[in-house]
């Protein structure tokens, strides 16, 4: 590693973008690659021939290596990438987030846009199924609303469903709030989430390890879960089936060895299955934002308002103003959607009365329409 | 010699006086027609002859020559084949010719002189009244429909010869025809129907479809597969007010050109339902073709269109139903003429919230996100902007559905539907709309205003749900209407409320995926 001192940091960054532009090219494999040639650099000005006998790349990585390097100017790419707006640190610079660099395999550079975590702030990963109940829905919101109020980052992957929730919800908050993607820094998938991918850089960032213009091909996907899980300190499970990608992220973060919170859910939703399943095995059960706060103030003392959590959760709510027959609905409302029919049936009201007291109460906030002709209370 | 025969084409829905000349004369043998005719019009001349030989009556070799005026004109359809006999046996001496002086004559002629009935009667009669004509000649099979227009004689005959006869002066009952309008309208309540008192529990939908038969809003249901959307839909017909003379009148006209008025019936008097299948092609459901025949939009009128599993049609069809939704009538150009059919129909659509329609149940619904955004996707805003209804139509638990026979008829509805027509029809007199779903942006600040506790609740509403300006249109629409039903002049804010509970399933199609 000695040899490489002759060269500028910035020097450093510019072919360690070059290596982490090189698409299917692993994280392994840029380890190996430095460590052997001595540097970012040296791998650059590498033979073709070196490169091949070296035994480090794969048969297609290398053919990737080779079209990739052919007419690149490191220094003109590097600026080209800062003139649109998309920022880089490999894993050598200073700003290279601390916590991801402690993992097996961490990425040998990060593209983003707005900005990285800052080291020493805890976070969390919220993740969970992309066909989310609005159970799951709703919970994934206020839980990350309240963590990202109690300054605790949030860590998700911005797909449909749980992810895209903790993201809106720690916005809510006015927290910050990282999204890690499948793909090119450039590129919003899915689509329906532009609005959060608008929002997110504004007091957060975008972060992927693939170079921009990368397609969400699947295989990325996983890839992607290891910064998810690396980049935070516990993960919570809102919501996830028995076998799904939640799963996968919560295998890397045992590896890596994160705190696994699951959110419970009832015997028989199929979307419950899953968190159930990790509190058998010993993921702790959370009821309340508090119970993270709780465990996350041991390391974070001084940053995190545990005092401010259980005060939150103590908390007895009057919702003031109400006509006797919308205090009865929200009696009944809760987290499980209820048909109209079944309030209907509860509250003895007929249906035009009942359609209109659904509408006060979603007015003032109170209660939610989950799309389909039943409602939820909104947590409040 | 020469000799003519009064007769009528139809166009779009209404029919034109068309005069049948002949002219017989000595010179080579030779049947010619002119007068831009299509090909079954041409094909008169075989049917002509036969049916004169296979009639009895001797046609000596002459040189015919027809022409049907105005010639500029294009003719198509088979009802010109009596006429043109007439006109042919009258040049020759065969018939007194003064005897059909001033009388329209409409048929079509099988080989051994039966006559068939034809499309378009009603219009054809109706034609006949405006230009004068005091007797028309139809063939038996449609009498029943021409004897409903007041003031003109109308005769039905089965066949040639018969009709010779009759011409002849033979008094052997071809008419005239009357029909008593009344007594149809009378038969036709003792018919049975299905009611509303069938459907079990679904109080939601129950109450949807009758703000949307009161103020004849289009109205969308969502719900899983087996709920009973079209259960309800079928009985809407039953609980919109009983059909007027007037608007039987134009229901008739349509199906008596499209030729679905049944053989021996006078006039429609039920309200149409019409249920197109999914595969169903822009001609079908908007109208046209070659020969441009009335679509379902037009068979609809005065009733409903049920479309069932809307986002299955394609989207050609979905799209198309935008104009006749806003005009009330299709315009269909031809190179030869164009025509305009109407369309003020009620539309009642149906759809699963997923492609496997147990959304959002996922303990049953396996579609991904993206599968279920790309189903609703296919229903474009332009659509559901002109929908001002949405109801989720929930499964039936069985307690419910044990209940059944102890739910309100429809006649009980109905009753209810009609006096807040009433009020409707009492505020707009004199002006072009007849129903609240007709109101446009000056008349909704003209007929729904609102107080200032409803101004509030409304600001309220547009921020807090995301509203667009043709959202908010939509629920004062239907606020009216729950107000009218409610027999409030002024909306409250409870019509309000509850108009705003009807727009989240629609609302709920954008939002749901994020």
């Amino acid at each position: 590693m000695e040899e490489k001192t002759n060269i500028t940091d910035t020097e450093n960054e510019e072919y360690m973008l070059f290596l982490a532009g090189v698409d299917y090219l692993t994280a392994f494999e840029a380890d190996r690659l430095i460590e052997c040639f001595g540097g970012a650099k040296e791998v650059f000005e590498a033979g073709e021939g070196e490169l091949f006998t070296s035994g480090i790349l794969s048969p297609y990585s290398f053919e990737k290596m080779i079209e990739r390097r052919r007419d690149y100017d490191p220094h003109e790419e590097y600026e080209k990438l800062k003139a649109r707006g998309i920022g880089f640190v490999s894993r050598e610079h200073p700003q290279y987030p601390e916590r991801l660099s402690q993992i097996a395999d961490p990425p040998p550079g990060l593209f983003y846009k707005g900005k990285l975590p800052e080291n020493g702030r805890p976070a969390i990963a919220v993740i969970g199924s992309r066909g989310c109940t609005p159970y799951g829905r709703e919970l994934g919101v206020s839980f990350s609303e309240e963590l990202a109020k109690l300054g605790i980052d949030i860590i998700s992957g911005m797909a449909a469903g749980i992810d895209g929730y903790a993201h809106r919800g720690a916005l809510q908050g006015g927290g910050q709030t990282y999204a890690i993607l499948g793909c090119g820094v450039d590129i919003c998938y899915p689509p329906a989430n532009k609005d959060i991918y608008e929002r997110i850089p504004q007091s957060g960032g975008l972060i992927t390890e693939f170079s921009p213009g990368r397609e969400p091909l699947p295989a990325n996907f996983p890839m992607r879960n290891r910064i998810i899980s690396g980049l935070a300190d516990g993960i919570l499970v809102v919501e996830a089936r028995q076998r799904s990608g939640t799963g996968i992220t919560v295998e890397l973060g045992l590896e890596q060895g994160k705190d696994i919170y699951a959110i419970p859910g009832r015997i028989g939703d199929k979307l419950s299955d899953g968190c159930n399943k990790l509190i058998r095995q010993g993921a702790r059960l959370v009821t309340s934002p508090e119970d993270i706060v709780a465990e996350m103030a041991h390391s974070y003392g001084y940053l995190v308002d545990r005092e401010g959590a259980q005060n939150r959760t103590n908390r007895k709510i009057k919702v003031k103003g109400l006509t006797s027959d919308q205090a009865m609905v929200l009696k009944i409302l809760d987290l499980r959607p209820k048909s109209t029919s079944e309030l209907s049936f509860r509250t003895g009201l007929d249906f035009s009365q009942l359609m209109a007291t659904l509408t006060f109460l979603e007015l003032r906030g109170l209660a939610r329409s989950t799309g389909d002709g039943r409602f939820i209370a909104v947590r409040q | 010699m020469y000799s003519s025969v009064l007769s009528a084409a139809v166009y779009g829905i209404e029919a034109q006086i068309i005069n049948c000349e002949a002219d017989v004369s000595d010179g080579l043998p030779l049947f010619n027609m002119v007068g831009f005719l299509a090909s079954e019009v041409k094909e008169a001349r075989d049917r002509v002859r036969t049916a004169l030989k296979n009639s009895g009556f001797a046609m000596r070799p002459k040189h015919i020559t027809i022409n049907l005026s105005p010639a500029d004109m294009r003719k198509s359809g088979t009802g010109f084949d009596l006429p043109i006999t007439l006109a042919v046996m009258a040049a020759s001496g065969l018939i007194p010719g003064e005897q059909l002086e001033g009388v329209l004559v409409v048929g079509e002629l099988g080989l051994d002189g039966e006559i068939k009935g034809i499309p378009g009667i009603l219009p054809i009669v109706l034609a006949a009244r405006e230009n004068g004509i005091k007797k028309v000649i139809v063939p038996k099979e449609n009498v029943m429909e021409a004897g409903v227009v007041q003031g003109v004689d109308c005769y039905g005959s089965e066949s040639l010869a018969q009709l010779v006869e009759f011409l002849y002066g033979a008094e052997d009952g071809l008419g005239p025809v009357r029909v008593d309008t009344d007594s149809i309208f009378v038969r036709q309540e003792s018919e049975a129907v299905p009611d509303f008192s069938e459907v079990a529990g679904q109080a939601a939908a129950r109450r949807a479809a009758e703000i949307a038969a009161a103020g004849q809003h289009n109205l969308l249901m969502s719900g899983p597969p087996g709920a009973g959307k079209t259960m309800i839909a079928r009985r809407m017909p039953g609980i919109m007010p009983k059909l007027s003379f007037d608007e039987s009148m134009e229901l008739t006209r349509i199906y008596s050109v499209a030729g679905k008025l049944g053989s021996g019936m006078s006039m429609v008097t039920r309200r149409p339902f019409r249920s197109p299948h999914h595969t169903a092609t822009v001609n079908s459901v908007i109208g046209g073709g070659q020969y441009p025949r009335p679509g379902e939009v037009s068979l609809a009128v005065n009733g409903i269109l049920y479309l069932d599993e809307l986002p299955e049609f394609s989207r050609e069809v979905i799209e198309a139903l935008r104009q006749p939704l806003e005009d009330k009538e299709v315009h269909i150009s031809r190179l030869s003429a164009s025509y305009t059919y109407p369309a003020g129909f009620m539309l009642v659509a149906s759809m699963n919230p997923c492609p496997c329609g147990f959304y959002p149940d996922r303990n049953r619904c396996t579609c991904s996100p993206s599968m279920i955004n790309r189903y609703r996707r296919k229903i474009s805003r332009p659509i559901l902007d002109r929908i001002d209804l949405c109801v989720n139509v929930e499964e039936i638990e069985y307690k419910a559905l044990s209940s059944i026979g102890r739910n309100e008829s429809s006649e009980a509805i109905r009753q209810r539907v009609e006096s807040a027509r009433s009020v409707q029809e009492k505020r707009y007199r004199g002006l072009d709309i007849n129903f609240n779903s007709q109101l446009t942006g000056s008349e909704i600040m003209r007929f729904c205003e609102l107080g200032k506790e409803e101004r509030k609740m409304m600001e309220n509403a547009f921020e807090a749900m995301n509203l667009s300006a043709r959202g908010y249109h939509r629920i004062l629409r239907v606020a009216r209407t729950i107000a009218d039903m409610d027999g409030s002049e002024r909306i409250r804010s409870a019509h309000l409320a509850e108009a705003l509970g009807y727009r989240m399933g629609i609302a709920g199609m954008d939002e749901m995926m994020k």
